[in-house]
């Protein structure tokens, strides 16, 4: 279906393969805000951080051609990952304030037939709500409301630091409550820990790092009586439902599709392996 | 004119069993053009002659202020208080990671003895630093802006305070630990040796810091102690660290420019030696019926385009 | 405890004296006791630089020129063979500090860089962007735990302790537990830095700048010299008094009136904005008394630092610093908009009174830094040669008392002066307290800015003198309100209060007896220096609770005290 307004998919390590799953999400999300998705099909991993410890240049040449190439389909960019919106937004930085490297950057991409114009806006599915689709039109896409779910929201680090590329007030984040409030969830607000790193990327430096951190919020959440703790970021997802305990996790994608509609199981809740209660009385459909 | 409330974590280790808030309201008119530091010795002038905050110079660079505002740190001197007002409120409390000794203000003898851990100070290389006060060493302009700004640092310990490696993890070093140690590596008239140096970096913790970026946001000075963990790690992979993180990094790499993407499937074999993960993941995907071809990345159409780019950028871009 | 050494205060001139101890003195215990962390130490609000003649810039600089300047700069108040001392020393201290890793700006050529400044007849100010303060302090903190510097943090001295010849020790408070201690040294070096926050609420210097080792000093009947000289820096932001640097000046800036003009012609023809700071203060409130200035909200005359003219590029590059504390203070742009700036109280040129040597009338006491007086800057000192005093006289002063530890035994005696401090302690946490503390802290800033300020004269200055002594009577109901033994910053204020308040009374004293303007020191009835009457450094000694002036004589054998013109 062609709907008026177009946006680029970024596809993440976390959307491909064999986690296409939340490739899914992600259409059947866009599919209900009336928005078509472009895939950008010759994307690349955006580095994830890592890539930087081997050279950092190649990051922002990487991500200098990840949204040339949304560039080239007059798209902007669209990513629904907290790394990937951060090293994406923080490379564009660097190209933005250094000429001569955007310079002998494009003349490479000139051999692809690529131009990094610095014109795309980088999106992230918080952002992209708020400015792309407008929360008006996004809660006219609500029609049914997950009543008695108290909902813990947790935004994960990237997308709040550093504050150059912060998507709300870091200080006062109110972005997931505005989103999860119009579907009928409680918001446990200042539970502990809310602010505490899941530690994801320590999973390949120090696992213990990542179990300790990750258990945190989860931990908090728990303690304020929350059923699921719900993250805008697949990495936080990934991590806190792989070793986490005392609390389960959705994604914030997860919770909206649901409350426009679709399905749980195509919303794939039942993949997590700490599995969500079935306190959600008007969600068993 | 609105009463503002500025909320303060209190805690005297004499009476008190564990931190408490303590609310003062103040009105707005007296906070107009106040900064943080200006608000609080108000209230320990007027109000309250117990609250007990560490400040000195006012200007951003002593470095004795650093306290959480809302859960960020920052330097209580150089933010203005009605900037931070959320919902009427203003939240303090002191930095994390640091045992409280009063109030607002902790200890910091642990984050130096870290420091001191990871020889932050020059030991002059012979070869560059002449042995009589006759003459300077001589250091290009360019040479010196490769840590010009490392220099900025005042130790207000914001980023340690922030840091969430050592939340989960008491022995790490911190994150202005690894800016000091970078910051002698790249001084030309440093004379211990680079991978000594790289070395210490790596038994202080360097592949556990999980670049939360909560370092650089809290950083007062603009320094970005997780881009200079990074670069620490690019020189502990040049010079043949074999530690799960090192291998990561390298398969990371290898992977993206194989295919454009990284291979998660193989990744616990690569980085760690890891066949069970391995095994259980295949169990996963079957179950899951994920077709074979989808476990590892599949190099794309027009990978060559890119694996030529990278080529290149390594070569023509520094 | 027990030290050979005892370093009090961990700015560039204790930590100078400790890294000299360490290196070259590991026979003996020293220790530094200090009340703020190290690199805490407002050594680290120094933005501009540090004077040294490498002739890196101008090969026709030399020690000698420096000199002059220096003694020039003084207004001949200066001890001419001390300042010639501290200059010939500047090369080598330069490239020793450089030698252990301090970032300095360079040259095209690897070379130290090396920038013009106030009174300054070659450029010859080392820096570091404008943080060489800053950079300096870390660096010689990197050094002391490299050398396992023993440091006892967060101490407060609350006396010296000696037997009328020598030292035995001194008392301090530890500020982390409220306990006291009666610490045996044999040496003890002073270096707790100047006492400008006499001008509370008018001052660039940190809180903590109270001038607690000369308020010691006075207290144990050791002289203190030329107290009446304290230098206003002429560019403070309006509000707070924080610095600008003289550096603004020194990259291009220019200070003008509410007409837009630069004033500065009027009176520096040739150095304009970078005439010596003592001219530039008088100048700038000149303009504000003759109705010339603007006027804040709360009353507060100032004038501009335009730095617009400059471009975003240079600013951006050599005065970041100084953009974001514009930004941050005083919510203004120096790209787009001049800094409102007034004259704030900066620099003791008085002290201690000690020789060349760093002694004093005590044996085994030494001071350095700002806390002592050679007196090597005289009546005015030069921007950029306050960094370079602390670190020559840091190395002196640690050289001397390492000398003396080794030559000497310890001292018998000393302990029971704690049990008089002891009680005064306690006095100070039984007592009722009928007074807040910031008013009448405030208060003296007021008076002091008011009647012994840039101008003073002898009606001004007596009036003033009758309010302090108001004050002094109001300041005995003052008691501490906060009575825990934790970490108790009540406590500490109050005590600082009273050193200030004591230096206070020495300044008000010394500027009465004074009847001539030199340097820094500016009379509206003695308007010109009067070198016949006055080319003598003023003394003053506690004895039996008075104050009594004395007078010793000035060093003039290099040059002839001429009139100071630029």
């Amino acid at each position: 279906m062609a709907y008026d307004k177009k946006i680029g998919i970024y596809p993440g390590c976390c959307f491909q393969g064999a986690d296409e799953h939340n490739y899914d999400l992600i259409i059947d999300f866009l599919e209900k805000m009336e928005v078509d998705g472009v895939l950008l099909e010759r994307a690349a991993c955006c580095g994830g951080g890592v890539i930087d410890e081997s050279n950092k240049t190649v990051t922002y040449a990487l991500n200098a051609r990840n949204i040339a190439l949304a560039e080239e389909k007059g798209v902007d960019l669209y990513t629904p990952c907290n790394t990937c919106y951060m090293v994406i937004a923080k490379s564009k930085l660097a190209l933005d304030n250094d000429p001569e490297m955007k310079e002998k950057v494009n003349k490479i991409l000139a051999e692809e037939g690529l131009e990094y114009k610095g014109t795309a806006t980088i999106y992230h599915t918080l952002n992209f709500l708020r400015d792309f689709v407008g929360m008006d039109k996004y809660k006219e896409k609500i029609v049914r409301k997950l009543e008695d779910v108290k909902v813990a929201p947790y935004y994960g680090c990237h997308v709040l630091s550093p504050e150059e590329i912060s998507l709300d007030d870091p200080e006062n984040p109110t972005l997931l409550k505005e989103i999860l409030e119009p579907c009928g969830v409680e918001i446990i607000e200042g539970y502990e820990d809310e602010n505490t790193c899941c530690g994801h990327h320590a999973g390949y430096t120090n696992p213990d790092v990542r179990k300790t951190l990750a258990n945190k919020p989860l931990d908090g959440a728990a303690e304020a009586g929350a059923d699921v703790l719900v993250t805008p970021c697949p990495l936080c997802h990934k991590s806190m439902d792989a070793v986490g305990e005392k609390e389960p996790v959705l994604q914030l994608t997860q919770i909206i599709n649901v409350a426009c509609g679709i399905s749980s199981e195509k919303a794939y809740w039942d993949l997590n392996k700490k599995k969500v209660g079935m306190s959600f009385s008007s969600c068993s459909i | 004119m609105a009463n503002i409330l500025i909320e303060i974590q209190r805690f005297n280790p004499e009476t008190d069993n564990k931190p408490y808030m303590q609310t003062y309201e103040v009105s707005e008119d007296i906070l107009k053009g106040m900064t943080i530091f200006d608000a609080l010795a108000y209230i320990k002038d007027k109000l309250d002659p117990t609250l007990t905050y560490r400040a000195f110079c006012r200007s951003a660079i002593c470095g004795s202020c650093a306290m959480k505002i809302n859960n960020r740190a920052k330097l209580a001197c150089k933010e203005q208080i009605l900037f931070h007002v959320r919902n009427g409120k203003v939240k303090i409390k002191p930095l994390e990671n640091a045992k409280i000794i009063r109030d607002l203000a902790v200890d910091v003898d642990e984050a130096l003895e870290k420091l001191k851990k990871l020889k932050p100070w020059l030991e002059a290389d012979p070869k560059k630093v002449p042995d009589s006060t006759k003459s300077e060493s001589l250091v290009l302009p360019e040479e010196f802006a490769h840590y010009d700004h490392m220099t900025d640092c005042i130790l207000c310990m914001a980023c340690y305070g922030s840091c969430s490696a050592e939340k989960a993890n008491d022995n790490y070093a911190g994150p202005f630990q690894f800016t000091k140690a970078l910051r002698f590596i790249k001084d030309s008239r440093d004379g211990v040796d680079i991978d000594e140096r790289v070395q210490l970096a790596v038994d202080n913790g360097l592949w556990d810091c999980v670049q939360c970026q909560m370092c650089l946001a809290a950083c007062p000075k603009g320094i970005t102690p997780a881009d200079d963990i990074q670069e620490l790690r690019r020189y502990s992979i040049a010079s043949g660290d074999e530690s799960m993180g090192a291998k990561r990094a390298t398969t990371w790499f290898r992977d993206v420019f194989a295919t454009g993407q990284i291979d998660k499937y193989n990744l616990p074999v690569n980085a760690k030696g890891d066949i069970e993960a391995k095994k259980e993941m295949e169990k996963e995907f079957r179950e899951r019926g994920i077709p074979e071809d989808k476990f590892a990345p599949q190099p794309f159409d027009g990978i060559n385009d890119l694996r030529k780019f990278i080529r290149k950028v390594e070569e023509e871009v520094k | 405890m027990k030290f050979d050494v005892l370093i009090v205060g961990a700015g560039g001139a204790g930590l100078y004296s400790a890294l000299e101890a360490a290196k070259n003195a590991k026979d003996l215990k020293v220790g530094v006791l200090t009340k703020v962390y190290p690199t805490r130490s407002h050594t680290g609000a120094a933005q501009g630089g540090i004077n040294a003649a490498l002739a890196n810039i101008d090969p026709m600089d030399s020690p000698e020129a420096h000199a002059f300047d220096t003694i020039k700069g003084s207004d001949y108040l200066a001890d001419q063979k001390a300042s010639e001392f501290l200059c010939k020393k500047a090369p080598e201290i330069i490239r020793e500090l450089e030698h252990m890793g301090t970032p300095f700006s360079r040259l095209n050529n690897g070379k130290i860089a090396q920038r013009p400044f106030g009174g300054a007849s070659h450029d010859r100010t080392c820096f570091s962007a404008d943080k060489m303060g800053h950079v300096m302090l870390h660096t010689l903190f990197e050094q002391c735990l490299r050398y396992d510097v023993e440091f006892l943090n967060e101490w407060f001295m609350l006396n010296l302790v000696h037997d009328g010849e020598r030292m035995q020790g001194v008392t301090a408070y530890d500020i982390k537990t409220g306990k006291t201690e009666f610490i045996k040294a044999k040496s003890v070096i002073l270096a707790t830095g100047g006492h400008a926050r006499i001008y509370w609420g008018y001052t660039s210097n940190a809180l903590g700048c109270t001038g607690d080792g000369t308020a010691a000093a006075l207290r144990a009947g050791v002289p203190l010299k030329d107290m009446e000289f304290l230098q206003f820096h002429p560019t403070g932001l309006r509000r707070s008094g924080v610095l600008v640097t003289e550096g603004a000046r020194g990259e291009g800036g220019h200070l003008l009136n509410n007409k837009g003009e630069r004033f500065m012609s009027k009176y520096a023809p040739s150095k304009m904005e970078l005439g010596p700071r003592d001219l530039v203060s008088r100048s700038i409130l000149t303009e504000i008394r003759e109705g010339r200035g603007f006027t804040d909200a709360d009353g507060r005359g100032y004038v501009h630092l335009d730095l617009t003219h400059l471009g975003a590029d240079k600013i951006k590059q050599k005065l970041p610093q100084i953009r974001e504390l514009a930004i941050d203070f005083e919510g203004i742009d120096p790209i787009k908009e001049p800094i409102p700036i007034k004259p704030t109280a900066h620099y003791a040129m008085g002290g201690i009174d000690t020789n060349v040597k760093c002694e004093t009338t005590i044996k085994g006491l030494y001071a350095a830094g700002e806390s002592q007086c050679v007196n090597v800057h005289g009546a005015n000192r030069l921007g950029g040669n306050s960094l370079l005093d602390i670190v020559v006289f840091g190395r002196v002063a640690g050289e001397e008392a390492i000398k003396f530890a080794r030559e000497n035994e310890f001292a018998q005696g000393g302990e029971e002066k704690l049990n008089d401090d002891n009680a005064f302690l306690q006095s100070l946490f039984n007592k009722e307290n009928k007074e807040s503390l910031a008013d009448i802290r405030d208060e003296l800033g007021h008076i002091m800015y008011n009647h012994f300020g840039v101008f003073k004269d002898e009606k001004g200055m007596q009036e003033g003198k009758e309010k302090f002594l108001k004050l002094k009577e109001r300041a005995k109901n003052l008691a501490v309100q906060d009575k825990s033994k934790i970490f108790n910053t009540d406590l500490i204020s109050l005590l600082e209060f009273q050193n200030i308040m004591e230096l206070a009374e020495v300044l008000i004293e010394t500027s009465l007896a004074r009847k001539e303007s030199r340097g820094s020191f500016s009379r509206d009835d003695y308007p010109t220096r009067d070198d016949e009457n006055y080319l003598y450094h003023s003394m003053v000694t506690l004895e039996n609770g008075e104050l009594k002036l004395d007078k010793s004589e000035v060093d003039i054998s290099l040059y002839e005290p001429a009139e100071r013109k630029y």
